[in-house]
């Protein structure tokens, strides 16, 4: 693998480890809400939630980047000072979070739809508080379907296109992921390169969902 | 939770990774970083001067090369751009009004040529640009004749001689000027319009047509340092350092005119 790849590589792991530690706690949170929340507009909720599974990619970039533009209500003009996001790795980071979000979101909720609640019950007739009994009753037995959404997150942060040229850019070395580094070697005719990195791109994606299937098949059979 | 103590080895190569980092760029810390934004048609000579440049000055390159267009849209919404170096003088301009240029900095350093090319093994005969016409020619490549600059000159060159209307439905447009040239390597056009200085660069095209001076549309890469950023100073000499006699030897040996002349 020349330098150039292992960056890209490089780049590509230390952003979707931080998308999937971005999302992972709310997208959670908004599993656990669709799972057991009953409140009004929930349908409204569960639909938000969903919109980066079909909306073109280069329409949440273009959003993140209008609010994070210098002049936009998350900007430099506006805020003061500079997050520092847009066109830095962590934008990459920021753009790929978001298009995880379903994922995580719909993986986590079925994860807690089949904790069985009578076990929580017992837990709490036993005395324990609402909070112990998530943290030690729901959470254990979610973990499968929980590092499921954490893996599944984490592979479609690494595949993120769309919205991560948009909002970080495509800079050789600090902001080029594997899926910017494809492009770039395909536009300006670097075949080998291009395909070498798209071999790599399979063999990650696969070792992703193959982990994913093991983690929900022995779930489903231990139930 | 079991789940957390799974990610062990994911946080461990992460740290490992930031720690690489650190040292990396530990190792040169006694030298401030400079991100340059370029014109895709620049990235061969910039890459070869970089060393030199860095040596001279005293600076780390950090380089961002893409269509002119997309980087002035990016140094507008960032300004994360120390220095810029733009294929036409519009998008500078379009960076200059948003406040964001160092005019004392600017000048319109380099200058280039527009050529036709096709593979080097097919037979294309293109005398003058109404060959253009010719049946042969299904798909011309150029860059966004909208947006990016050689796109714009090729479109200007084909309006001059009066082909723009004829020729606009066989246009096949790319992102930059080297993806231009990659759609002709790549066979997906029978022949484009790029800049000479891409072409020779190429092993799989050759020249079919050269846009002779007075016929195309006057080119002109100006180059600045960004205003409000923290090295300033760093990007300034940068942009003199590029002014002088060492850049220009490199520019003209790849095969750009120099202009010189402040702006």
């Amino acid at each position: 693998m020349s330098s150039a790849s292992f960056v890209a590589l490089l780049i590509s792991l230390k952003v979707a480890f931080w998308a999937t530690a971005v999302i992972l706690p709310p997208g959670i949170l908004l599993g656990l809400l669709l799972a057991r929340g009953e409140f009004r507009g929930k349908t409204f909720v569960e639909t938000l939630a969903s919109l980066p599974l079909v909306l073109p990619p280069t329409a949440i970039g273009y959003l993140l980047l209008v609010l994070l533009a210098r002049s936009g209500p998350l900007g430099e003009l506006f805020l003061g000072f500079d997050l520092d996001v847009l066109f830095t790795w962590k934008g990459a980071a920021l753009a790929s979070s978001v298009m995880a979000l379903p994922l995580v979101a719909r993986t986590a909720r079925v994860a807690f739809e089949e904790v069985d609640r009578r076990l929580e019950g017992v837990a709490r007739t036993l005395g324990l508080g609402p909070v112990r009994t998530f943290i030690e009753i729901t959470l254990p037995l979610a973990r499968r379907g929980l590092l499921a959404a954490a893996v599944l997150g984490f592979s479609r942060a690494l595949g993120e296109f769309g919205a991560t040229i948009i909002v970080a850019g495509n800079i050789p070395g600090k902001t080029q992921t594997l899926a910017l580094a494809i492009f770039s070697d395909m536009q300006i005719g670097h075949d080998r390169e291009a395909l070498a990195l798209v071999a790599l791109t399979v063999v990650l994606a696969f070792a992703a969902i193959w982990t994913v299937e093991i983690l929900l098949h022995r779930r489903g059979r231990a139930s | 939770m079991p789940a957390i103590h799974r990610l062990g080895p994911a946080i461990a190569l992460l740290t490992a990774f930031q720690v690489v980092q650190a040292v990396a760029s530990a190792s040169r810390s006694a030298r401030p970083e400079i991100t340059v934004y370029a014109a895709a048609s620049l990235r061969d000579v910039l890459q070869q001067l970089a060393p030199a440049c860095e040596e001279a000055v005293g600076a780390h390159l950090v380089f961002n090369f893409g269509a002119s267009n997309d980087l002035a849209r990016q140094i507008e919404a960032g300004n994360k751009a120390d220095l810029f170096f733009s294929a036409d003088e519009a998008w500078m301009d379009h960076v200059a009004q948003a406040g964001l240029a160092d005019a004392e900095s600017r000048r319109s350093l380099l200058s280039n040529r527009l050529v036709v090319v096709g593979l080097k093994d097919d037979p294309l005969n293109i005398q003058s640009p109404q060959d253009l016409l010719g049946p042969d020619v299904r798909r011309i490549s150029l860059a966004n004749p909208e947006a990016v600059p050689a796109g714009k000159y090729a479109k200007a060159w084909l309006e001059k001689v009066g082909l723009w209307d004829r020729l606009r439905d066989r246009v096949l447009p790319g992102l930059d000027a080297r993806a231009a040239l990659a759609a002709v390597e790549s066979g997906g056009a029978q022949v484009g319009v790029v800049y000479r200085t891409d072409a020779v660069l190429s092993k799989k095209v050759r020249v079919v047509y050269e846009v002779p001076e007075g016929e195309g549309p006057r080119i002109s890469y100006p180059v600045a340092a960004m205003r409000d950023r923290p090295r300033l100073e760093v990007a300034r000499r940068i942009v003199a350092w590029l002014s002088g006699p060492a850049a220009e030897a490199a520019f003209e040996r790849y095969g750009f005119m120099v202009q010189g002349r402040p702006h």
